[in-house]
């Protein structure tokens, strides 16, 4: 029988379909963890943060270049799964390129936030401060995508020559313009435009079998 | 269709890859934009380049996680409450209330204005208005109901508004303010677009004071849309865009 989302939220809210949940979280795929995170199954989300934890904390730390930082935006993105989970369509998209999404706009937005306000002084030297434990199961249950991805897109990357790949990383990681890009290398507009295109033209024949699915929107 | 021959040479495509990377200017997002409502060619470009620009974001080398920060988010989830619940929705961003307050605002005010001119209408529109204020509260308080930013381009740029679209209901209100009134014999029509298929949703009434309104219930679901365009064209008959694009939004 086919019960429809409304029908499916009243069922699992009375309760009635918690055995269903005694299925362990880690044996299911992405695209079922989102349908239990949906109905709010806080153990669904603990299995995505376990699989996408370090891929999205490891963007953050790359962009954002401060650990407290990368920190909040960890947590940050995590809230917006949470609260926006309903908006996953998997026809689109991997999870896991639509949750990285989610978190590569938000760094975006916290850098041009940060360039727009007077920058503090920072006292304290990162260095001298105490390590904080590692998250274990972060690492040991990371998405096998996540590190699959990791390894093809660096092989990639690698082949690009040097200043694409520099005004690659600049428009994504910094999340700079063309004209930004350009005063920093301090090279003509047109130039940085014509790099950035190549690259990714290259980058989208190297990477092609990545690309048969819809691109996600965070 | 109109983009079918759309000139090649006319296609910013220096410019896809950076819209791609969020590396525009201004002025260039809104030229890329309003090319993409019209042309399918660079818009399965732009897609191109989107899937190869998500894919970068796994390049960085792994980094240790801090214990802390699972900790930190559960007490945040616990305090935010489920998705489903009454807490939850009145904790949503505070710009999704906001456009959903402007919105509300834009339709009860501008039926306030009107029911203002004569009696006999304003009892009609108070019906009228009771109908819509209970389909806009609807349409908000389904839990799978989104809201979509509409921002005008070209010659209409300083009209913004929003789409609140309930998959559930396959239902969807466009409202819109700072519409310039389009000449006689033209009129905005409203586009459901599917890669190179637009469909006409229907025609946007603009008043006086620039304020428009539609709702659609199209027989296909919307989710199966990819964006919604509205154009201003020499005739309300139009079945294919060929005027001057107004404003497009992604239905991602």
């Amino acid at each position: 029988m086919h019960l429809s989302r409304t029908y499916r939220r009243i069922v699992q809210w009375s309760g009635f379909a918690r055995r269903s949940q005694d299925v362990t979280a880690e044996t299911l795929t992405d695209e079922q963890l989102v349908e239990r995170l949906v109905s709010g199954d806080l153990q669904a989300l603990e299995a995505l943060y376990d699989r996408y934890a370090r891929p999205v904390y490891s963007l953050a730390v790359r962009m954002l270049g401060d650990p407290a930082e990368a920190e909040e935006l960890l947590q940050e993105t995590f809230v917006r799964l949470w609260q926006q989970a309903f908006r996953y369509e998997a026809r689109r998209g991997s999870f896991g390129s639509w949750l990285m999404s989610i978190a590569h706009n938000l760094a975006v937005d916290a850098l041009r936030h940060r360039s727009r306000r007077p920058q503090r002084a920072d006292f304290v030297d990162a260095a001298t401060l105490p390590l904080p434990s590692v998250d274990e199961r972060a690492t040991a249950l990371e998405a096998a995508e996540a590190s699959e991805l990791r390894e093809r897109v660096r092989r990639a990357v690698a082949q690009l020559p040097e200043p694409q790949r520099q005004a690659i990383e600049l428009a994504f990681f910094a999340g700079l313009t063309h004209s930004e890009i350009a005063a920093v290398l301090g090279e003509p507009i047109g130039t940085i435009k014509t790099r950035i295109r190549l690259a990714m033209q290259k980058l989208q024949l190297l990477l092609r079998d990545h690309e048969s699915e819809e691109p996600c929107d965070g | 269709m109109a983009e079918a021959g759309w000139p090649r040479r006319d296609c910013p495509e220096d410019l896809i890859a950076g819209y791609a990377l969020g590396a525009l200017e201004t002025d260039e997002l809104e030229l890329v934009e309003r090319h993409l409502a019209v042309c399918a060619r660079c818009r399965e470009a732009a897609r191109e380049a989107r899937r190869t620009a998500q894919l970068l974001a796994f390049l960085p080398p792994p980094q240790p996680v801090p214990a802390r920060a699972r900790r930190a988010l559960l007490a945040r989830i616990r305090t935010a409450g489920s998705p489903g619940s009454l807490g939850f929705w009145l904790r949503r961003p505070a710009w999704l209330v906001a456009t959903a307050a402007t919105v509300l605002a834009l339709l009860f005010g501008w039926q306030l204005l009107q029911q203002q001119e004569t009696a006999d209408r304003q009892a009609r529109q108070a019906v009228q208005a009771d109908a819509q204020r209970r389909a806009v509260v609807q349409l908000i308080a389904q839990r799978d109901g989104l809201l979509i930013r509409l921002q005008g381009t070209g010659a209409a740029r300083d009209a913004h508004g929003a789409i609140i679209l309930d998959p559930s209901s396959n239902t969807a209100l466009v409202a819109v303010e700072g519409l310039p009134r389009p000449a006689p014999g033209q009129a905005y029509v409203v586009w459901l677009v599917r890669g190179e298929e637009y469909r006409q949703a229907g025609l946007l009434p603009v008043d006086e004071r620039g304020h428009a309104e539609l709702f659609l219930s199209p027989r296909e679901p919307l989710r199966t849309f990819d964006a919604l365009a509205i154009t201003l064209e020499n005739s309300a008959q139009a079945t294919a865009p060929s005027g001057q694009p107004v404003a497009l939004a992604t239905l991602d």
